[in-house]
């Protein structure tokens, strides 16, 4: 899918090509980046609170690979069973989800001491399971070298995805974002200390649990239509409390949500225009740009 | 109501095993309790068992006369608050964020009991500050004001005059001392600060999780208890109605230059 570029007035022309390419390639995309965008800063912002970590965040803890993984299995029994593209729209996000739930209970079993710990499991979870993504997407592409998904999904990209695609990451999300949100004091509390919020009426262990899953529910849902997208998650609530200088929740989640669909919107443009003519996958910008601000701010935290 | 905040009676508590073994004790109200113990005594334990976060294998645990286990997680701002020694530090939280964080029985602290908290400490100047940027005196003052915005009848508060200088240390004992006269509340600390001890109404010792001893600071202050207490030799000397300790530990200083 090449670049295309649309003269702003023919965006309603009644000539089909322009009207197809805005409406049903290039919005679907873009309200693709406000959602994915928007699920992972928020599931960055809540891991790194509960987990007061200041690296969690979907991709470092695991469960995007795991994600990812799940995906890919849902993708390959969708066409061994010969099943059409709307089962695959509800079948790649459950087993999606499970992977991201196996990975990261996986990752907290074995990263318990410390948060560097759990960065190094998750960082060796995730190397194990891209493996096993290697060899199932390997064997995917010699039965079926045709099927687009496969390369989509690998890449971390928004290219190709479509409308129903995007109701589906909607209806997950929204309800999710509006849950997650609510429980900002909740969150904040277990930030703060387990004990604290256990005497402050707020059960550390079981709502860390109930939060880990709704993140985990976030990223499937993302992966399973736009594959792994790096650094968003991490960066974006970095980002954000810098900007406000303040850790609190109840501002660091809903602005997160603004910032991160805004870096996914940029994101998306940069991809289509580094290379005329060549769409590049979303998740390298994200990572190319995303990185230096991580390294900028891991400096500028130290000469504070 | 009860004379007692505080019940433990032949409690076995601990995480995946029992800690403490087979404990009865009372801490009444109101009143500033210290916990005295060595390391690994079951102090912090004993703390986390009121906020349930500790297990209770048997026996019972009372708050406010009430069976603890009878008590849901979400019930307990009603009756306890909890501070720590210290919060997860990489945050950017203002005082007042940290203050307002603490629950009022079912619902949240508002700014207006939040500021007046802090106004009673004295310290509400700092409202605005970056919690994080305080000084370790003042962080234990703004975890006290956090705990006495809640309106609970217990504080419990573990080691607030750790890592502390004398002057801060006597400060936060003095403003302890103030809120359990003024509130009528009771305030539970752990640690190792036997100045805090003597200025407390009750005292309890424990040693590997077992009760060594309860009462009033001269029941407790006193050779005998401290000697046992944390295995050294400690001498208290009464001296013009003032207390004085004189810890001989293990050390031959004859031989010093």
């Amino acid at each position: 899918m090449g670049e295309v570029i649309v003269p702003l007035g023919m965006v309603f022309d009644p000539a089909q090509t322009y009207r197809v390419i805005i409406l049903d390639i290039r919005l679907p995309e873009v309200i693709a980046c406000i959602i994915v965008g928007a699920n992972l800063a928020v599931s960055g912002a809540v891991m790194q609170s509960v987990f007061r970590n200041p690296l969690a965040e979907p991709y470092i803890t695991g469960t995007a690979s795991g994600a990812l993984l799940g995906a890919l299995i849902g993708l390959f029994i969708n066409v061994v069973l010969r099943l059409g593209s709307l089962s695959s729209m509800i079948i790649l996000p459950i087993l999606s989800f499970v992977g991201a739930m196996f990975s990261i209970a996986v990752v907290v079993m074995f990263g318990r001491g410390g948060w560097l710990s759990l960065v190094l499991a998750g960082i060796a979870v995730s190397i194990m399971l891209s493996s096993a993504v290697m060899i199932l997407d390997t064997y995917l592409l010699t039965i079926l070298p045709t099927l687009p998904a496969v390369v989509y999904l690998l890449f971390g990209t928004v290219s190709g995805v479509n409308w129903s695609e995007d109701l589906v990451m909607l209806c997950v999300s929204l309800p999710v974002i509006a849950y997650l949100l609510s429980s900002s004091r909740e969150i904040n509390l277990i930030m703060m200390s387990d004990e604290v919020a256990q005497a402050s009426g707020v059960n550390p262990g079981q709502t860390r649990n109930v939060l880990i899953t709704l993140t985990g529910l976030l990223t499937a849902v993302s992966v399973s239509f736009t594959g792994i997208i790096g650094f968003v998650g991490l960066v974006t609530p970095h980002i954000t409390r810098l900007l406000i200088s303040s850790s609190d929740n109840s501002k660091v989640m809903p602005l997160s949500i603004i910032s991160g669909s805004t870096i996914m919107l940029y994101a998306n443009i940069i991809s289509k225009v580094l290379v005329p003519g060549v769409v590049m996958p979303i998740t390298a910008i994200t990572s190319l740009f995303g990185v230096p601000i991580l390294l900028i701010l891991l400096r500028g935290g130290r000469n504070e | 109501m009860s004379n007692y905040i505080v019940r433990f009676v032949n409690a076995r508590i601990g995480y995946d095993e029992p800690i403490i073994k087979d404990l009865t004790l009372s801490i009444p109200r109101p009143s500033l309790t210290t916990i005295l113990g060595p390391n690994g005594s079951g102090k912090t334990t004993l703390l986390r068992a009121v906020i349930k976060y500790a297990k209770i294998f048997g026996g019972y645990v009372y708050i406010d006369g009430k069976n603890l286990n009878e008590v849901p997680v979400s019930n307990l701002p009603k009756y306890v608050s909890y501070s720590p020694t210290e919060i997860y530090s990489q945050l950017s939280l203002t005082v007042l964020d940290v203050v307002m964080s603490a629950r009022n029985g079912g619902g949240w602290v508002s700014e207006d009991e939040a500021m007046r908290a802090l106004k009673y400490l004295g310290i509400d100047e700092l409202a605005y500050r970056n919690f994080d940027e305080l000084s370790t005196g003042q962080k234990r003052l703004v975890l006290i004001a956090r705990a006495l915005a809640s309106k609970a009848p217990l504080l419990l508060l573990d080691e607030p005059t750790s890592n502390l200088d004398l002057g801060n240390k006597y400060r936060v004992i003095s403003i302890l001392r103030r809120i359990v006269k003024d509130r009528e509340v009771t305030v539970v600390t752990a640690g190792h600060d036997i100045d805090l001890a003597m200025h407390s109404d009750w005292v309890i010792a424990i040693k590997n999780g077992e009760l060594l001893a309860m009462g009033t600071p001269s029941d407790i202050i006193n050779d005998k208890v401290l000697s046992e207490l944390y295995d050294i030799k400690i001498e208290v000397f009464d001296v013009g109605g003032r207390r004085f300790i004189y810890i001989h530990g293990n050390i031959d200083f004859t031989n010093d230059e």
